[in-house]
């Protein structure tokens, strides 16, 4: 029904009952849908503007009255206790349930128990450091309380490299691809290369400013004190560098505003090109193990993928929903990427990088904060942080999840936050590097180490290859013939 | 004509205190006074609605429902009311009362003899407009919890476990919205929604 509005009528003669208070199309009748106004019980007459505003008053008030009756009548009275609470936990904000997934059996027996566990007190508590790395001279760096300690795993023996003055507070930790050299990213925007062997600090590579970004402050800047002031303030908040990635002899280092830093560390003048790649904080960077491509995970939520020569990236996708920061590269078949979220996204995600289509994603329990690829077996590892704060290993290409591993106790659940560092030992002389919070490796491919900030660093051989070199051998001094351990020691030297 | 049962005084009260626990849910969830995901679909009445998962929830209401249940059986309750009020300032915001009237001539022909399905039915559209009513109702923007009161007999047979309230009205600005009625042979059921309107 509809009203027609005839000209020059007057306004008042439209007839009241049909203008829709509200309109909707509600499963209601015309007749049915009457919204009276109730005016307060006390206040007994007003001034009505018209008969029609009286009706309604008039109907309002028996209804109060009719109420009143019931309630002289009757006995009114609640169930005396209160209804469940609706609050959650802060994190349950999404509204899709995680599914619980079930463990498909393999068989292979995967142990659920750590193979070793050493104490790793003061690790430092923050998502967006790498404070853990594994060489493929089987030597761990892990930075606690700003102090590098290098613990040889085939001897057992701890060194200290430098100290707090010389290097800074320290953001992040990457050995070079052979393991000699190991790079510090610091909070002073510094990136710096170390000879571990001879505790010798080889250069320092400051950030230069991009150029574009310079000319435009020049234009901008009205006057000399102008630009000081700007260039002052930009020295006094220098960006961090959160992530480190080695490609052979190029280092590349990203900062917490999103810039991302390639270095030629054979030269003098190490400088490649600096760009923009992310709006916000980088919390993901890995070169895949042929130097092809960089991936780069963001606090924008954003994967990208770069080539060493372009500022543009090669891809570039917006499927996750928190910052990325689990991502790694499949060791056997290159073009396969895989990137997890965070705690609101904590999705699993593959990409094959040539059709650039995401093959798969998995929607896992709780924020990935890291993930492995096995060498020997067509499996993958990810590390949880909140609230599951678990290890799971999936097989690929199906994506069954094989196992799921408890790794460290409680006490993370109420830290919060999870650093796990995950760490495989290696056979071929390709490093994986992984990006998580804190991950590292060595060399046969069998083991991956965790640290969480429950302040325990952890070893489980997962991937293990039926005993024939298990982890544990990594850790005899037997090991010490090992032969890549011999041909890393004579492949040195590759940096001046 | 066969399929038609007569439906007892019990079955009565079955109906409508069943309709009082479905109706409970969907307020609760329609109002979002526990988050979505806390709910899982089931079939009733030709409709897909909405009950609660959360065992706590749960529990909660049918603890209530079986003492409506009881006081429906000996007619003792006339009015049935789920207050939405604010978990901080415990302001009333909005009240969904359901009046219980009992038939007084039973052996009335045209209502003893209407059969379950008009009742389901009739139920049916209430649940809809229920449904429907969220479009003009007010945005909730506060934390929200709920209570239910329940008006009966001075002399109705009252467990421990409830006690006396005030009719906890809406003070201000007060709407109300009749809604649609069902009926079966024992009694009937009218529902109205009032709600404390914002002038913006």
């Amino acid at each position: 029904m509809e009203y027609k509005r005839k000209p020059l009528t007057l306004y008042n003669q439209i007839p009241q009952q049909k203008i829709k208070k509200h309109d909707s199309d509600l499963f209601v009748k015309d007749n049915e849908y009457k919204i009276t106004k109730v005016k307060e019980i006390n206040e007994k007459k007003e001034v009505n503007k018209n008969i029609e505003n009286d009706k309604i008053n008039a109907q309002s008030e028996k209804i109060i009255y009719s109420n009143e009756d019931k309630d002289k009548n009757s006995r009114i009275i609640t169930y005396n206790c209160q209804p469940p609470t609706n609050e959650k936990d802060i994190f349950r904000s999404t509204w899709i349930n995680s599914k619980s997934i079930s463990i498909k059996k393999i068989n292979r027996f995967i142990p659920n128990k750590p193979e070793r566990v050493l104490d790793a007190p003061k690790i430092g508590d923050d998502y967006y450091s790498e404070l853990f790395d594994w060489s493929l001279n089987n030597q761990i760096a892990i930075s606690l309380d700003s102090i590098i300690y290098i613990w040889d795993a085939t001897y057992g023996t701890i060194n200290t490299i430098g100290n707090s003055k010389e290097i800074g507070s320290i953001c992040s930790l990457k050995w070079s691809n052979d393991g000699s050299y190991l790079g510090i990213g610091t909070s002073e925007g510094e990136t710096q290369i170390w000879d571990t062997v001879n505790n010798r600090k080889l250069r320092t590579i400051k950030r230069k400013q991009d150029n574009t970004s310079k000319l435009d402050y020049k234009i901008k800047s009205k006057n000399e004190e102008e630009e000081n002031l700007k260039s002052k303030n930009i020295n006094n908040i220098e960006p961090r560098v959160g992530c480190l990635s080695w490609n052979k002899n190029i280092l590349t280092s990203a900062y917490n505003d999103g810039f991302i830093h390639h270095n030629d560390v054979r030269i003098k003048n190490s400088f490649i090109s600096i760009f923009q790649a992310h709006n916000s904080n980088i919390c993901g960077l890995k070169w895949r193990s042929d130097g092809e491509y960089l991936a780069s995970g963001g606090n924008d939520n954003l994967v990208k993928l770069w080539d060493l020569k372009s500022s543009k990236p090669y891809m570039e996708k917006a499927d996750h929903n928190a910052a990325v920061k689990a991502m790694a590269w499949c060791p056997w078949q290159l073009n396969l990427l895989a990137t997890g979220g965070g705690i609101s996204d904590k999705t699993l995600r593959l990409w094959n990088i040539t059709t650039q289509a995401n093959l798969k994603n998995i929607k896992t329990e709780s924020q990935i904060t890291s993930i492995i690829w096995s060498n020997h077996y067509t499996e993958l590892l990810t590390t949880h942080g909140y609230s599951t704060n678990d290890i799971n290993i999936w097989k690929f290409p199906t994506m069954d999840r094989i196992s799921n591993i408890k790794g460290h106790d409680s006490r993370i659940l109420y830290s919060g936050k999870l650093y796990l560092l995950i760490n495989i030992l290696k056979n071929l002389n390709i490093i994986l590097i992984f990006h998580l919070m804190k991950i590292a490796l060595s060399p046969d491919g069998q083991t991956v180490a965790t640290v969480a900030s429950d302040e325990t660093l952890k070893f489980w051989s997962v991937f293990n290859q039926q005993s024939k070199r298990s982890f544990s051998s990594a850790f005899n001094s037997e090991s010490s013939n090992n032969a890549i351990y011999k041909t890393i020691k004579n492949k040195k030297n590759h940096f001046r | 004509m066969t399929s038609r049962k007569n439906i007892t005084l019990c079955g009565s009260s079955d109906i409508v205190a069943e309709f009082f626990e479905y109706c409970i849910n969907s307020i609760l969830f329609q109002r979002g006074i526990y988050e979505p995901e806390d709910f899982k679909m089931v079939k009733k009445y030709n409709l897909n609605l909405l009950v609660t998962s959360d065992d706590r929830v749960q529990a909660y209401i049918s603890e209530i429902m079986e003492q409506v249940k009881k006081w429906i059986g000996s007619q003792s309750i006339k009015r049935l009311v789920l207050v939405i009020l604010s978990k901080e300032t415990r302001e009333v915001m909005e009240r969904w009362q359901f009046d219980i009237q009992i038939q007084k001539n039973v052996e009335n022909d045209s209502i003893s003899k209407k059969s379950e399905s008009e009742i389901q039915s009739e139920i049916q559209a209430i649940l809809r407009q229920l449904t429907a009513s969220i479009s003009f109702l007010p945005i909730l923007e506060e934390q929200c919890t709920f209570n239910v009161l329940a008006y009966t007999d001075k002399n109705a047979e009252v467990p421990q476990t409830w006690i006396d309230s005030d009719p906890k009205y809406i003070k201000v600005n007060q709407e109300q919205v009749k809604l649609r009625s069902f009926s079966t042979p024992y009694h009937s059921v009218d529902a109205m929604v009032s709600y404390r309107f914002r002038d913006y």
